[in-house]
């Protein structure tokens, strides 16, 4: 008990009233950017070869890059932790990795319903779907063997090696369209990219989704990352009680 | 569940689809992902308030506890007791 608590104090400092409520910015930015996204998305000018269902693009590449957003966070977290097994590493390794499934989750399903209009088919087996799947699968065995063990430490320190090896996965699907040009996911950035086929505004629509969806990150992000410190904190009175007691 | 998911997303496919307008543009597919994409935003924002509320209710409830105890009888008794004759040195 006396290591739990070690561990728990190093968890990040909160000084509220010392910095901006980042959460509220965040929050008013929102209520702006999504209804002015889903506007824009509305009136933005209809793809020839795709018709309406271009539109979906413009929530399924900020979701998708959101996704290896998060990842990227889970890895920092996790090469913070193996340097210094502090537990705010954790804290971030935990955020990242659970907000970087649920994006990759929008990612999946928007591009299925899309694939559906364009390929004929929701799924198939495509090098970047086939990609996505792997690192998909790889990350929720590493949430939910992070779920089956009880010592924090131990805990830790396996998310990190997760967090860490499952990376390499990352830019596997980034440059699948490359590895693999036969495969159908159309390749999006670079000189021979679709993004770089979008005109006018469609331009400032995908700009727009993209500061709406980071927003959602960022806030998700802060939240996910105060709720691992309540669990610390209740943590530490349940372990100050018990001594009291 | 991915497993459940792709298996029957695999399966779903070789259903034919009924062509409308509104199929042909893509526009019920474009309804279908932002629903989609909505609903899981919300699940997802669901979600944590949730577990922070259950967790804030936690916290007030130990903190109350802490303040019950502190105040009790007992723990009053074992501050006023000269600091040379612990609850420890009595076995307590």
């Amino acid at each position: 008990m006396a290591t739990n608590t070690k561990y728990l104090n190093q968890a990040m400092p909160v000084a509220p009233g010392k910095r901006l409520d980042w959460p509220q910015i965040l929050i008013w930015g929102m209520f702006v950017m999504f209804p002015l996204s889903l506007l824009f998305v509305l009136i933005a000018p209809t793809d020839v070869n795709l018709q309406y269902s271009q539109r979906i693009f413009y929530f399924h590449l900020p979701a998708n890059i959101m996704c290896f957003a998060s990842f990227l966070v889970y890895f920092i977290g996790g090469i913070g932790y193996w340097r210094t097994r502090k537990r705010k590493w954790d804290i971030v390794m935990v955020a990242g990795l659970e907000l970087g499934l649920f994006f990759t989750l929008i990612g999946i399903l928007t591009g299925s319903i899309w694939a559906r209009y364009a390929w004929n088919t929701f799924w198939t087996w495509d090098p970047r779907l086939t990609t996505v799947t792997i690192m998909m699968v790889v990350y929720v065995a590493g949430l939910m063997l992070r779920n089956a063990i009880d010592d924090p430490a131990r805990k830790a320190a396996l998310t990190a090696a997760f967090g860490i090896i499952g990376f390499v996965n990352v830019p596997l699907v980034y440059f699948s369209t490359r590895f693999f040009p036969r495969g159908l996911h159309p390749v999006i950035f670079g000189s021979n990219g679709n993004a770089s086929n979008l005109q006018g505004f469609m331009n400032v629509t995908l700009i727009t989704c993209m500061i709406a969806v980071g927003m959602l990150f960022a806030y998700l992000l802060i939240q996910r990352i105060r709720l691992e410190q309540m669990r610390d904190d209740v943590a530490a009175l349940q372990y100050a009680y018990e001594d009291e007691e | 569940m991915t497993n459940l998911l792709v298996f029957a997303l695999v399966n779903f496919q070789e259903e034919p689809l009924k062509v409308t307008g509104d199929v042909g543009s893509g526009l019920i597919y474009v309804i279908a992902a932002y629903a989609v994409v909505w609903l899981f935003i919300f699940g997802y924002l669901f979600s944590l308030t949730r577990r922070q509320a259950n967790l804030r209710r936690e916290i007030e409830a130990l903190k109350q506890a802490q303040a019950q105890a502190e105040h009790s009888p007992l723990a009053q008794a074992e501050e006023n007791r000269p600091a040379s004759i612990s609850a420890r040195q009595l076995g307590g």
